[in-house]
């Protein structure tokens, strides 16, 4: 599976007459955009606004970052949501470098998992978004509709806008083009996996999990060996709400990227596992020996790097499934996060398997941040709530607010720096 | 800069173990280790009293021993309170860390002791006071005044403080984020990298020490035994009068069963979905089948009240305390057995 990721660099976004890329400048037709996004009747209308790093600008009701990207040869735009189910990972895929789409979902629900980007000030720094112009996606909802419904009208407007944006750039304005192709590197270098643990169903609202792998549900699979292509070519998206995860950082996978970059020279990228957090104490043994069994005989890797999305739970089976692989003679090395910042850290983690001694730790999540209030708030008013546990509080107040609901600040895939420190 | 310094009856020459007895009392001036805490400041500060009570009459009565302290050092109107250091000594260290903490807290002024890791004093007040770690005997006298020192200036100053293990404080028990130079991934790649090599590297998080808790002996009989429900699940009344924090909770309550079932209520607790309880409460406390099973004689009564928290990212400490004082209101109950209900 060979993937050939064209980079179009943006440093310039405008509203223009026609949409189209010149000199690294991004000019949107807003109307043909709106008019596109408006054809899902759940809509009642749909805003575009643009977002400039020092705009004294507060994105709320946050549900998604997705990188504009569009498949010019060898499969489709994020197949199974957008385009037809066929394989992602594969051919030509051109994507716009600076210029996310920020998706914003305002039906009032799931009021402590929407996040923020704030465009200037403490927030900006703390969020990898601040320093981007964001294309902001916001729509309204028609009439009655259900929350389920319209979060996957709200994730399928952020993918066709993505596309939309994407195809703006013509091939002469490719400045960058990497190639993923994972042929074993030769040498004696040690292989290495990555279990990637992409979903945990313990939010579900009634059960009903979102549909993240290919546009499809995966909340109760057994591990399943993917290829990593695919993965960042758009085969896994975010949830509907975001939880330190946002399709962006799914596209540009840190890891991933990462085990590519050093593949040949101090690893072989063995390949991923891709899992699903169990819910069920009978069904976490079995993931386990799985995960370990894949890795060690399947990808024959030596050595295995996992993430985890969600909570708790999914920090148990993580740890659980490491096990397993230190038990088959494979090292392993966690990435977690951590949640009460009033602890110790040497009783935060959730396993003491002495095999368990390489973790990272990407931060704690409830720390949280003082963002003094902002002028203009696009994705919501001034009275959208903004989570706080023990009172309530609006958009357009000074916020205090958990680094989790600040988009790009913490990141369960490894991208942000972050680590919680003892004081 | 006035500093104010707490000494034990030994180090405030005062007497051994026979004069552990002794009240507080105040002498002007430095006394003992004080000297060589003065001249630390090298003419920037003075200790200008010291405060001194015996052992055995400070641990014998805490609260009784803070009353009649706080006040004298006070009088003193001091900008920087030293205790000890206590080394390994466990009243003296109780006696450090609660003047220490009240100092801090009542009078507002920066106050740093010194302790040996393994002091009792330290898991009780290392959050109301700053403790630099000793040595386990007072042969380290020189080097842990020398960190109180350093510490306490910066406390002085107001300057920003670092971590506990750049500041060599014992940590407190909060936890904060900081921005290295390189992501997770990279470092998480680079320390799997140096496994495989067999290199040393070091993990960012110590695995935790499990503590192996022998469970209570069975029950010999159920038909007349008293059990009782409890549930970390977050049932609240609504309005949460007890104030359930919805994560990191430390606190729990007893409501009666019967009363939280006849009105309205609400779950506390942001780690799951609770469509299902809201729709049904006894999916989370079990009344219905256990008023059935108490029908049919299967034990012999349920206690009319349950114990609720709401247990979603608490912490190890928090839940030992809150599982101590569950049990302990159980035991006054005349309660057999508990059924324990999570999610």
């Amino acid at each position: 599976m060979k993937l050939h990721l064209e980079s179009v660099s943006i440093t310039g976004v405008e509203f223009a007459e026609r949409t189209g890329v010149a000199d690294h400048t991004l000019y949107i037709n807003k109307k043909a955009l709106q008019e596109l996004l408006e054809e899902d009747p759940h809509f009642a209308r749909v805003a575009v606004e643009l977002a400039t790093p020092g705009d004294p600008t507060r994105i709320v009701n946050v549900v998604d970052v997705v990188e504009p990207r569009c498949k010019i040869e060898g499969g489709e735009d994020f197949p199974g949501v957008l385009g037809k189910t066929v394989s992602a990972g594969a051919g030509i895929t051109r994507a716009l470098k600076g210029v996310p789409v920020v998706v914003c979902d305002r039906h009032p629900h799931w009021v402590h998992s929407k996040s923020l980007i704030d465009m200037s000030g403490p927030g900006a720094a703390l969020g990898r978004y601040g320093a981007m112009t964001n294309v902001v996606i916001d729509p309204l909802p028609h009439g009655e509709i259900g929350d389920w419904d319209y979060a996957h009208s709200v994730k399928v407007a952020g993918c066709k806008a993505a596309a939309y944006l994407a195809r703006a750039a013509a091939a002469d304005q490719v400045d960058g083009l990497e190639t993923f192709h994972l042929e074993p590197a030769a040498g004696d270098l040690p292989r290495v996996a990555y279990y990637y643990q992409i979903y945990s169903p313990q939010h579900d609202a009634r059960g009903i999990p979102d549909p993240i792998f290919y546009g499809y549900p995966i909340a109760t699979t057994l591990p399943l060996v993917v290829h990593p292509n695919e993965i960042i070519d758009g085969a896994v998206l975010s949830g509907y709400t975001i939880r330190m995860m946002e399709s962006y950082s799914i596209q540009n996978h840190p890891l991933i990227f990462e085990l590519f970059r050093r593949h040949g020279k101090e690893l072989n990228f063995a390949g991923v596992v891709v899992g699903v957090a169990s819910m069920e104490s009978a069904r976490r043994p079995l993931a386990a020996l799985m995960v370990g069994n894949l890795v060690r005989d399947t990808l024959k890797a030596e050595g295995v790097i996992m993430t985890k999305p969600l909570g708790g739970a999914p920090t148990v089976d993580l740890g659980e499934a490491a096990v397993a692989c230190e038990q088959r003679g494979v090292k392993s090395c966690l990435l977690v996060q951590l949640f009460n910042p009033e602890t110790f850290l040497d009783s935060e983690a959730m396993f003491n398997d002495a095999s368990l001694n390489a973790i990272v730790n990407t931060g704690i999540i409830f720390d949280t941040a003082s963002l003094p209030p902002l002028a203009q708030i696009i994705g919501g008013t001034e009275d959208t709530p903004v989570f706080h546990d023990t009172r309530r509080q609006v958009a357009g107040e000074e916020l205090e607010v958990e680094q989790r609901f600040i988009c790009g600040c913490l990141n369960q895939l490894g991208a942000s720096s972050a680590t919680a420190v003892q004081y | 800069m006035r500093i104010v310094h707490y000494l034990n009856q030994f180090f405030g020459q005062e007497g051994g173990e026979d004069t552990a007895d002794i009240g507080v009392l105040v002498k002007e001036g430095p006394v003992g280790p004080g000297l060589l805490l003065e001249k630390l400041f090298q003419g920037e500060a003075q200790v200008v009293a010291t405060v001194i009570c015996g052992d055995n009459y400070f641990s014998a009565n805490v609260d009784k021993a803070l009353d009649e302290g706080i006040p004298l050092i006070a009088a003193q109107k001091p900008d920087l309170f030293f205790a000890g250091p206590a080394f390994h000594a466990g009243r003296y260290g109780v006696a450090c860390g609660a003047l220490g903490t009240a100092v801090s807290e009542r009078l507002q002024v920066p106050a740093v002791t010194g302790m040996f890791p393994e002091n009792p004093g330290v898991d009780i007040y290392r959050k109301g006071v700053y403790i630099i770690p000793t040595g386990a005997s007072a042969a380290t006298m020189k080097e842990a005044l020398e960190k109180m020192a350093a510490l306490g200036r910066k406390l002085y100053r107001r300057e920003p403080l670092g971590s506990a293990a750049q500041e060599g404080y014992l940590a407190r028990g909060l936890v904060k984020n900081e921005f290295l130079d390189s992501p997770g991934a990279v470092r998480g790649v680079e320390m799997l990298l140096r496994k495989l090599r067999n290199q040393p590297f070091e993990t960012e998080l110590p695995l935790p020490r499990f503590e192996a808790i022998p469970p209570a002996p069975k029950l010999t009989a159920l038909s007349n035994a008293t059990l009782a429900l409890v549930s970390d699940g977050g049932l609240v009344p609504k309005g949460n009068p007890d104030r359930f924090k919805v994560s990191g909770n430390t606190v729990f309550a007893a409501y009666e069963i019967e009363e939280f079932l006849g009105n309205p209520f609400q779950v506390a607790h942001s780690g799951y979905h609770h469509s299902e309880v809201r729709k049904n409460v006894n999916r989370l406390l079990p009344v219905d089948v256990l008023q059935e099973m108490a029908q049919e004689g299967e034990y012999g009564n349920l206690l009319p009240v349950f114990y609720s928290t709401s247990g979603n990212t608490t912490t190890v400490q928090s839940s030992k305390a809150m599982g101590k004082g569950i049990a302990e209101k159980l035991k006054e109950s005349g309660v057999d057995a508990v059924i324990l209900t999570s999610t």
